[in-house]
């Protein structure tokens, strides 16, 4: 049960991370069209947070797997996923600053989309592996 | 009871996941773009409706000092003047001159006292030629420029590349500040024709686009109705008072409360702002869409006069249009003209000029957008 929640939130993950780079991309040439300053991406970026989370979670808990290729994957989406969740949340709670008009802020769905396309790709190859394992043993 | 889950094929799951990616694409763009474009259920702030309407303040008397106009003080003749003395201080005895009756201009309207020697005299008198129009309230020059230009391709570019560069640059005087005006369709982007028709519109070019991307465009006026404010900005934004005077306003100056009791006649919000306070042109300016392009900007030379540019670029097949400017060549155009102010306003496909019954400038396909700035005699 917890490898399929942590194999849908890998695949909602790579999806979600793809569109925040591309509107990430689309921003740096055109920032007029807010495409990373827009709550509906914001929304979208809160929605990844959570999914990175439990990929990160996954990644770090499961046993089974290489402790170093789990930190490798595991860490750095964390990391990437709570700096979001904190930037969210003072944007929420004081939006005067306009935070993601900033390029460096603007860089953080990025890094967190980066991160987390790694880790879910790690996780689904690897539960992908531990299942076949599986299905040869039986 | 236990079941061994087996692995989807991989093409299974790249298939599942590019269709996921168009369909959460797909809905991105219908709420991002397409409501916006087509008008359903737009932006609570952005309405038809204004927000609050700021009406025209009374031009200002001499006994008066509570608004904004200045007086018309014309020094009677001679009063201010010293009298003419030798090297000693003797008054010196000239001979007196006999008075040559020079017609008198007409100086009525909000500008008339400024630019009175540029205006046709005569109420119905109209004057024009292939690049001029001149009538009792509007005066435009339109320069035409089609030459070869060195700039820089990008941003990051070290090497200039040789450009062909088309553009039309509107000298424009204005005897009051209605002769100046917008016309827009707030909440549903309409065309460029659209817009314009039942204007009487002499010279149009487009304005910022403020139903798209409506997010970063924050503080919108059009012909003194508010129709969105906010309570800080996050690019610079272009303001047009009634009094004619026009400010350009990073987010650190912004302050609403400030920009209200001056009477705003229209703001817009594109942007960056092109110029120093001292008039010169900025350079590295800060954009994203540094790059070639095909523009649109407004300047501010004084009260009731302005410039209005519209740069071509389209690049279809015959290369018509050349190629267009990138933003520190533009602000330079800007400058030369005399402007004291400029302001980026919406580019590329969004691009659209027109001048007495001609399109300057458009684009196949013809983008809506949502409004346009006039210069005409019906305001």
């Amino acid at each position: 049960m917890k490898s399929r929640i942590a194999n849908i939130c890998a695949h909602l993950s790579i999806v979600w991370s793809l569109m925040l780079l591309t509107f990430y991309v689309t921003d740096r040439y055109n920032d007029k069209m807010a495409f990373i300053n827009h709550d509906m991406t914001k929304g979208l970026m809160a929605l990844l947070t959570l999914t990175s989370l439990v990929c990160a979670a996954y990644l770090l808990l499961i046993r089974g797997w290489g402790l170093p290729l789990r930190l490798c994957f595991g860490i750095p989406v964390g990391i990437a996923a709570l700096a979001s969740a904190v930037l969210l949340t003072v944007d929420g709670v004081m939006p005067q600053y306009i935070l993601f008009t900033y390029d460096s802020v603007k860089a953080v769905p990025a890094l967190l989309a980066v991160t987390s396309v790694a880790a879910s790709l790690a996780l689904i190859v690897w539960d992908r592996r531990a299942l076949r394992r599986t299905s040869d043993e039986s | 009871m236990s079941s061994v889950r087996k692995p989807m094929p991989v093409w299974a799951l790249i298939l599942i996941d590019v269709l996921l990616l168009a369909v959460f694409l797909s809905v991105f763009c219908y709420f991002h773009h397409i409501r916006e474009i087509w008008g359903i259920g737009v932006d609570p702030d952005v309405t038809a409706e204004p927000v609050m309407i700021i009406t025209k303040p009374p031009r200002r008397t001499a006994s008066d000092s509570t608004t904004l106009f200045t007086p018309i003080t014309d020094p009677a003749p001679g009063t201010d003047e010293e009298p003419s003395t030798d090297g000693s201080g003797n008054p010196v005895t000239t001979e007196k001159i006999p008075e040559v009756t020079e017609p008198t201009l007409d100086t009525s309207g909000d500008f008339g006292y400024l630019h009175a020697d540029k205006f046709a005299q005569g109420a119905g008198e109209v004057n024009r030629g292939e690049d001029y129009y001149q009538s009792h309230d509007v005066y435009i020059r339109v320069t035409a420029v089609d030459t070869k230009m060195d700039q820089l391709p990008k941003k990051a570019s070290t090497q200039k590349i040789s450009t062909r560069v088309k553009y039309y640059l509107a000298d424009i005087y204005v005897r009051n500040i209605e002769n100046f005006f917008t016309s827009y369709s707030a909440g549903k982007n309409k065309s460029f024709d659209q817009l314009l028709s039942g204007t009487g519109a002499l010279f149009a070019i487009n304005g910022d686009v403020f139903n798209t991307g409506t997010t970063s465009k924050e503080v919108i006026i059009r012909n003194g109705n508010v129709i969105r404010k906010k309570d800080y900005i996050s690019s610079d934004i272009c303001v047009l008072y009634w009094d004619g005077t026009m400010e350009t306003i990073t987010p650190d100056e912004y302050s609403w409360d400030k920009i209200a009791a001056q009477a705003p006649y229209q703001a817009w919000s594109f942007g960056p702002e092109l110029l120093n306070d001292d008039g010169s042109a900025k350079t590295k300016i800060n954009s994203n869409v540094w790059r070639l392009n095909p523009r649109a900007a407004i300047g501010y030379v004084e009260p009731g006069h302005y410039v209005l540019l519209v740069v071509d670029g389209n690049r279809d097949d015959t290369g018509d249009g050349g190629d267009g400017l990138n933003m520190d060549e533009m602000a330079k155009i800007l400058s030369d003209a005399g402007c004291k102010r400029a302001y980026n306003l919406d580019g590329g496909a969004s691009v659209y000029g027109y001048y007495d019954g001609e399109m300057l400038v458009s684009f196949e396909g013809e983008r809506t957008i949502s409004d346009i700035i006039c210069v005409g005699e019906a305001g």
